[in-house]
């Protein structure tokens, strides 16, 4: 079961933008296998969702991979048997066939509430273009036509299949009469809706990976349970990997099975969802784990917060980025030496000057 | 609710409706009405947090402008506590739904507002000390060197440092310029906060110290919230007793604890079933709503929730139910929360 | 996710700047904008303020010389060695025998230097202080020196002063309308954004009412009313007037629009929850709000101002005679046989263009420098 399907080593991306350099990722290094879970879980400006672009080439401008390197292991078959070839994705063109052919393909993409990222002062041409190369939702175009399209680019179908294909999809996510919704506008479905439209257009291609960057943080939390639901059961049936972004610890919880804890740029602790959440190394994602309420568990007491704030990207504190803020700051080590990616248990990794024995 | 209960009351709210007309045509004729509030009723006592909580576009938000009167009421009463208007001191419940401007404008002393968005909710062109002493301005108080003392007091109290003063919004980060609307709402000595989803837009990290500064800032100067959020955990943290919302109504009210233990509105049971725990071991037994909220202008019959709701009967789509005090504090309202046996957290 | 961190790291590095601050500091790095807010300085003071200084002759100065060529400016002084003195020659009458015209040449053998701060035609400067000194002249001494650099007109009227006075009137008309037009604009659209409802409506119908109108034959038509016998100085205001009551509607609607929804703004409401009057919130939050992006298009719209001038002026609608706009100068050029003849007459067309790209080039800095929070 545990047969890789991304790894991703030593990944940077940095931003050259005026007032200096952003390593927006640094030395990320993690594999998503098949039919696995991965959660990615951080504050905001920590750099998840730009590792998640990276893999599909879609960082944004000015930004640039400068280091490591993306591996797919693609399963094609040739000559009846089925062979795993490997592609390195940093490699890859970022406008080119090839990779055009994963992105939205073999790996699908769910962002935040599809709709709310379009504004008025673009025109509808821009829209077009934007969502065939962000993968969302046009305002002024049917749900199926712009399904149709997706499952077109990826399969060699007719329309009157795809459209089949489309319909079919529609009622597997839960959108109810979906022969009549397919023909429906983006803005005549709710919140939630729209979601599970992206859901569809995502799996409506098989892809053997869905990358889901907050896909539920738009949404009020009857309509966030349902999506998840939506997502898991899907999941056992198709066999897809997930890599989930999220700054929310309990849906991370509830979906992940191996976890990524990210903060400024650094992956800081990685390791099962069990032992992220039962047994947390770093002081960064034991701060975190602390500083949220729980439902069902009442208490006057205060909660126990991060101090400080999230440092200024371009004056990154020397030593562990999280050492002015760490209740377990060692003077003399933690603001001179920079951590290194420790084992600390059985697969369970973390960059932390503790466990370093120095 | 029983006698005893009834004297440290400070906000008392009765009834309270606001529609919003729905116009079209070149004659702005009204073809109908979002019943963004409808028909709702609470009570705040001295120094308490009220939890109010719903999923978007339950007229959480309406509701608190309305008591602030930032919206004209449709309908309704809501009654504070206050001795501004008595000549011997003596303090008495005051309709703020009746007073006239000037009136009001005195009261408003008494009634601050945090808000949501803090990017929003501060004018990018006034400088911090601007728009911390504003109220005051607002009110005559601020001239002299006391506004300065006054501001450099308020800041601190936030955690902020006093040569902050001179900067613009725009130099803080989110955490922080929160930090300067609850400096600001401060600035009057109010009794009554109202906190419209305070830290939403915060992260985790920062989210828990506005919370902690809004409990201590709390238990100094002895403030009553009305706290709402639409987050669960965070409203049951912060709150003594908690109201939950659904399409403009208010469906249970109860103590924080008990609301959670003991919910008796299969809403409120679905809602807390549906917040993902932290605990990857925990074994969901979700119960999933279907379909989407109700539209507030055009809701269904009966109780609003029926088309949802797993223990719907006929009565149920064909009466509104009515709200009651079921347990001692505990209000409620559905028609069949005497025999449900509905599962807490 | 990092699109995020930039700006706000941005704001970070300039320690404590107010919202002017920070769009003057966007501003200075807009080189264009910067040679087009030069270059209005530089038109309003020498038409605007010192037009007479600058100008070597008065605006009711007459030469003998009826459609003169322009004069070429050459370093030579009077026995013909190189100078650094710059110098004109002089003009030769003669006569077309077949076209029947009286015409001149440039005769190369008389040369009239050019003095700097000389006395000539007295003058009041700024209008109260009397003198006599030019920016440039000819020798006061020699009655037959004269340097006409564009050329005289058929009256014998130096070109090169009249453009500079013309400008004058454009540009402040330009000026004086768009301050009009800015004042009822956002008084109007604040008044009808602000209290809604009746007033709101009567507003806006009556901008649509007036933008319903097409343009030249209202202008014909308010021209047309305005009394021959008026003195030019009343038709001037009574034409910046009729500029200002067709345009105002524009602006107000989007000021209108930019209250509605800075009305409902956090900041906005919190100071409506602590009792702030409306006095309060519409010169403490809502205007101040409107106030930048106002001033752009207040800025883009002074070129069509000026613009309108010079139309209606040519159409003959605008100002007449004496009065002299830049306008009223292309308006001496409306004819083919002045084309043919004086081609020079139209060099008021490049300082019509200059102003305009100047305003355009300032205005689009403008835009940009006053969102310096969304900028990156």
């Amino acid at each position: 079961m545990s047969e890789p399907l991304i790894e991703v080593k030593d990944l940077k991306v940095q931003f050259n933008v005026r007032d200096g350099i952003i390593h927006a990722v640094d030395g990320a290094t993690f594999t998503i296998n098949r039919g696995q879970t991965l959660g990615i879980i951080g504050e905001s400006g920590c750099g998840k969702s730009v590792t998640a672009k990276a893999i599909l080439r879609m960082v944004p401008r000015p930004g640039k991979v400068t280091g490591g390197e993306i591996l797919y292991h693609r399963r094609i078959k040739s000559n009846g048997s089925e062979i795993t070839d490997i592609v390195n994705i940093t490699e890859l063109d970022p406008d080119g066939e090839e990779i055009r052919k994963i992105r939205g393909g073999e790996i699908g993409m769910i962002f935040q509430e599809p709709m709310s990222s379009l504004t008025p002062v673009y025109t509808a041409g821009s829209h077009i273009g934007e969502a065939v190369g962000l993968h969302r939702l046009v305002p002024i175009r049917k749900v199926g036509a712009q399904m149709v399209e997706t499952i077109q680019a990826h399969r060699r179908i007719s329309k009157q299949e795809a459209r089949e294909i489309a319909i079919d999809m529609l009622r597997r996510v839960g959108i109810p009469k979906p022969e009549q919704r397919v023909d429906a506008y983006p803005h005549q479905l709710s919140g939630g809706q729209r979601q599970r439209v992206m859901i569809a257009i995502a799996l409506s291609c098989e892809p053997k990976m869905l990358i889901a960057d907050e896909p539920t943080t738009a949404l009020d939390v009857s309509i966030e349970a349902q999506i998840l639901d939506i997502m898991r059961e899907l999941q056992e049936t198709v066999d897809m990997a997930i890599m989930f972004i999220t700054h929310n610890l309990g849906v991370v919880a509830e979906m992940a099975e191996e976890i990524c804890v990210m903060y400024m740029g650094k992956i800081v602790e990685r390791a099962s969802a069990v032992e992220i959440f039962y047994e947390p190394q770093h002081p960064y994602t034991r701060a975190l784990l602390k500083s949220i309420p729980h439902v069902g568990k009442k208490s006057r007491e205060r909660l126990a917060s991060i101090k400080g704030m999230v440092p200024d990207p371009f004056n990154l504190p020397s030593g562990c980025v999280f050492h002015p803020r760490c209740p377990e700051y060692m003077p003399g080590k933690c603001d001179r030496i920079v951590p290194s990616w420790t084992q600390v248990g059985e697969n369970h990794w973390a960059r932390c000057l503790l466990y370093e024995g120095v | 609710m029983t006698e005893q209960t009834r004297d440290n009351i400070l906000l008392d709210v009765r009834g309270l409706k606001k529609y919003f007309p729905i116009q079209r045509g070149l004659l702005r004729r009204t073809v109908g009405y979002v019943k963004a509030v409808d028909d709702v009723s609470f009570y705040v006592r001295e120094g308490e947090t009220l939890g109010l909580v719903g999923e978007s576009g339950c007229g959480k938000t309406t509701a608190a402008r309305t008591i602030i009167r930032l919206y004209e009421p449709t309908a309704g009463e809501v009654y504070f506590k206050t001795d501004r208007f008595s000549a011997n001191g003596e303090t008495e419940m005051v309709n703020l739904a009746e007073l006239d401007k000037e009136q009001m404008k005195l009261l408003r002393q008494d009634i601050a507002m945090i808000f949501q968005d803090p990017i929003g909710s501060l004018n990018p062109r006034m400088s911090v000390f601007d728009i911390v002493a504003e109220p005051m301005v607002i009110h005559g108080k601020g001239k002299g060197p006391e506004t300065e003392e006054t501001v450099i007091r308020l800041l601190e109290r936030v955690g902020l440092r006093p040569e902050h003063m001179r900067r613009y919004p725009h130099e803080f980060s989110g955490g922080q310029r929160q930090r300067i609307g609850i400096a600001r709402a401060l600035a009057l000595n109010p009794r009554l906060v109202l906190c419209d989803e305070p830290v939403s837009a915060l992260d985790v990290s920062i989210q828990a110290q506005t919370l902690n500064l809004l409990q201590d800032l709390q238990a100094d100067f002895d403030l009553a919230y009305v706290f709402i959020a639409h987050d669960l955990s965070v409203v049951q943290h912060i709150s003594d007793r908690v109201a939950v919302m659904y399409v403009g109504k208010i469906v249970e009210m109860a103590d924080a604890e008990e609301l959670y233990i003991h919910p008796l509105h299969p809403y409120t049971e679905a809602l807390m079933s549906a917040v993902p725990k932290p605990d990857p071991l925990y074994k969901s037994e979700r119960i999933i709503m279907q379909g989407d909220v109700a539209d507030p202008s055009n809701p269904p019959s009966g109780c609003y929730f029926h088309p949802r709701c797993r223990y719907a009967k006929d009565i149920c789509s064909q009466e509104a139910p009515e709200w009651r005090e079921l347990e001692p504090d505990h209000f409620v309202a559905c028609h069949r929360a005497e025999e449900l046996q509905l599962r807490g957290v | 996710m990092a699109e995020q961190k930039v700006p706000e790291t941005n704001k970070k590095r300039q320690i404590s700047q107010s919202y002017w601050s920070l769009v003057w500091w966007k501003f200075k790095k807009n080189k264009l904008a910067i040679v087009g807010g030069i270059l209005i300085i530089l038109f309003y003071s020498i038409c605007g303020l010192f037009a007479e200084f600058f100008a070597p002759y008065t605006l009711d100065y007459q030469s003998d010389y009826l459609e003169a060529r322009p004069q070429p400016v050459v370093f030579k002084d009077e026995e013909g060695n190189f100078s650094l003195r710059p110098a004109v020659y002089g003009l030769e009458e003669k006569i077309d025998q077949t076209l029947r015209k009286r015409f001149y040449e440039v005769n190369r053998t008389k040369i009239y230097p050019i003095y700097f701060f000389v006395k000539a035609e007295p003058y009041k400067l700024l209008g109260f202080i009397p003198t006599d000194i030019h920016l440039f002249g000819t020798d006061p001494a020699d009655p037959e020196a004269h340097v006409f650099l564009f050329g005289t007109d058929r009256l014998g009227r130096d070109l090169f002063s009249r453009i500079i006075y013309g400008g004058r009137l454009s540009l402040l008309i330009g000026l004086l309308g768009q301050i009009l037009t800015f004042t009822l604009g956002m008084v109007m659209g604040a008044i009808s954004g602000y209290y809604g409802g009746v007033t709101d409506i009567i507003v806006q119908r009556l901008t649509e009412f007036v933008g319903a109108f097409p343009d030249i034959p209202l202008f014909m038509a308010l021209a047309a009313a305005i009394p021959v016998t008026w003195s030019p100085i009343l038709v001037y205001f009574m034409l910046t007037l009729i500029l200002v009551f067709i345009r105002w509607g524009g602006l107000a609607r989007q000021v209108r629009g930019l209250i509605l929804s800075l009305r409902e703004r956090e900041y906005v409401l919190a100071a409506r929850s602590f009792g702030a009057s409306d006095a309060r919130l519409m010169f403490r939050h809502l205007l101040p709000g409107t106030l930048s992006h106002c001033i752009v298009i207040a800025t883009l719209m002074i070129p069509g101002m000026i613009l309108s001038e010079t139309a209606l002026s040519w159409l003959g609608l605008g100002l007449r005679p004496p009065l002299t706009s830049w306008g009223v100068l292309l308006q001496e050029v409306s004819s083919v046989r002045s084309i043919r003849f004086a081609p020079w007459l139209l060099t008021t067309v490049p300082f019509v263009l200059l102003a305009v790209l100047s305003f355009n080039m300032l205005g689009d800095g403008l835009r940009d420098a006053m969102d310096p929070y969304g900028g990156r």
